[in-house]
């Protein structure tokens, strides 16, 4: 299947960044000292997929997929049921690989950095690329604070009171929650959970925010909350959004990326996706004739 | 009836309903008529044996005289079985994480599991040869029995249902928790001590409390390794009393004193794992999980 948007093909695959030995692993990938975070109004750093497979098992779920998401957008991933989309997303922050059978190749750079070089610690890969599951699964033991707090604290870093003020702000909940932070977070609605988990995810101060499906369990207005948020981060992060509402992509989506059955059908400016496909198969999905 | 086309329900099902019902509660009256026998037996024949120097003293051991209390029997107990669980709890919990967070699929998981399967099944007396062979008659330690050898099998015991118990409950720790606690860039054994081992706590605590349940009523494993002595002893490395032994010993005995002091020590050993198996259960119910 070849990539009919151009501005994803960039020929060959370059070099790998240390093949020569001429960049140098930075720092913040290899040790587990804290991340430097991106400067407030810097951009955020971009995410590229070369030819990037995925197994599970003998299925082959994701194939030779090329993808770039650009730094401060939204990237939107809309497909069928298995076609791929969520593993793609688990490639970046190498979640993938915690799936007992499952294994990925191709590359996954991070402002050029492959996330997958053997020397590159996964752990601090995380640290840099956040993520936010379909279903809200704040930390029962802990309280709304403990929860924001737990990501630094998971990686051994000092937690202040504004760090948590601010992440629980960033993700639109401070609000609601700040006379009861010492509360159990799974005492939240299912909106407040998930944007809990949200604010959890950016404590850490990522440059990448991952986004499976992230209000497909929830109610309406909560799912608008969520999407108002997702515009609002742009401005800290670079997102990658899973969804399979696809009013939701073309509401809050800059890019679009088709796949189906794990391959990249199309991926171009969401209006295009959505108005003037190149690719008939897309067409006849965002029309509703399948998926 | 109204006008809808609900159909009234028909005397038919009324009756199954009825019949179903009430051999559901025959069946339930019927398995609490052993223990309600029980609890009335303990209680008719132990509480006259109870008094304070029932508890303050050491069983005489003098055929005639006093026959003395069971303060020996509960020390042994408490302090064998204390031994066991310091030993036992930290390995099973230790083996249940490895089962679920480590091991999960590999051949040597399912090898693990499988043995401990076993182990579960082994009969008590078991244990207690094994130990008797291994450590009392080779006189390990410079003494033939001890309290610690006791010990020894107690926790032999009490190690499957430690470990099984854990696993069940570390199972039900929801993936979700692990996933989330990955994705913010926790490391494995991080991820272990903080998220999963606390969100399984409660669920832990009582298969511990119910191991140690189990173990203090075992006679088998004590009888020939700590044996049956009359005095209070803290050492572990001495001969040491234990309540069930002492209730074997005694009911055994032609003398009516002696059975009475073996019902009130069976009355004693009730109440005890009556009060940690209140304690589990109190657990349980603020438990998130289950």
């Amino acid at each position: 299947m070849t990539d009919p948007v151009p501005h994803t093909v960039r020929g060959e695959a370059p070099a790998t960044p240390h093949a020569g030995g001429e960049r140098v692993m930075p720092e913040r990938f290899v040790s587990r000292t804290p991340v430097e975070p991106v400067a407030p109004g810097a951009p955020a750093r971009a995410v590229r997929l070369e030819r990037l497979n995925a197994w599970y098992g003998d299925m082959h779920s994701v194939k030779d997929l090329t993808l770039e998401f650009a730094p401060n957008q939204a990237t939107a991933l809309i497909g069928p049921s298995g076609s791929g989309k969520s593993t793609v997303v688990r490639c970046i922050n190498r979640m993938h690989e915690e799936i007992p059978g499952a294994r990925a190749s191709g590359r996954v750079t991070l402002d050029g950095f492959d996330v997958y070089d053997s020397q590159v610690d996964v752990v601090a890969v995380r640290r840099s690329i956040g993520m936010v599951f379909q279903k809200p699964n704040p930390f029962p033991t802990m309280s709304i604070y403990d929860n924001v707090a737990s990501g630094l604290r998971l990686t051994a870093r000092r937690v202040g009171d504004e760090q948590v003020e601010s992440a629980l702000r960033g993700a639109g909940l401070w609000e609601e929650v700040k006379d009861r932070l010492r509360r159990p977070g799974i005492g939240l609605s299912g909106g407040q959970q998930q944007r809990l988990c949200i604010a959890r995810a950016l404590a850490v101060e990522p440059d990448v925010l991952l986004m499976d499906e992230p209000a497909s369990a929830l109610d309406p207005i909560s799912t608008l909350k969520i999407e108002e948020l997702v515009e609002e981060l742009k401005t800290r992060v670079t997102i990658a959004i899973v969804t399979h509402n696809m009013q939701q992509a073309a509401r809050v989506a800059d890019q679009t990326a088709f796949m189906l059955d794990g391959e990249l059908v199309e991926v171009g400016p969401t209006e295009k996706i959505f108005t003037n496909p190149d690719d008939p198969r897309t067409e006849e999905y965002v029309t509703g004739k399948f998926g | 009836m109204s006008s809808v086309a609900f159909a009234p329900i028909s005397p038919r099902r009324r009756r199954v309903d009825r019949l179903a019902r009430g051999t559901v509660a025959a069946l339930t009256l019927l398995a609490l008529i052993p223990l309600g026998l029980i609890v009335y037996y303990l209680l008719k024949q132990g509480l006259g044996a109870i008094s304070l120097s029932f508890f303050t003293t050491d069983p005489s051991g003098s055929f005639l005289g006093d026959p003395g209390g069971i303060k020996s029997a509960i020390v042994g107990t408490v302090v064998m079985v204390a031994l066991a669980s310091v030993v036992a709890v930290p390995v099973g919990v230790g083996v249940a994480i490895w089962l679920v967070e480590l091991g999960r699929e590999t051949k040597l998981a399912h090898t693990v599991r499988y043995f401990i399967d076993v182990m579960t099944g082994v009969p008590s007396i078991v244990f207690g040869l094994f130990v008797y062979i291994t450590l009392v008659l080779a006189g390990v330690g410079g003494s033939s029995f001890a309290g610690w050898k006791g010990s020894v099998a107690l926790g032999l015991l009490m190690l499957p249902i430690v470990t099984r118990s854990a696993e069940v409950v570390l199972l039900l720790v929801p993936n979700q928790l692990r996933e989330a606690a990955y994705a913010l860039g926790a490391p494995r054994w991080k991820t272990i001590v903080r998220i999963v081992l606390p969100t399984a706590l409660p669920g832990i605590v009582t298969g511990v409390l119910l191991a140690v349940a189990r173990a203090a009523g075992e006679t088998a494993p004590l009888l020939f390794t700590a044996a049956v002595v009359n005095a209070t002893t803290v050492n572990l490395s001495d001969r040491m009393n234990s309540l069930p032994a002492l209730i074997f010993q005694n009911v055994g005995q032609a003398q009516d004193r002696l059975v009475t002091i073996a019902w009130g020590a069976a009355l004693t050993l009730v109440m005890m794992i009556l009060v940690l198996t209140l304690l589990a259960r109190l657990i349980q119910r603020r438990s998130r999980l289950s």
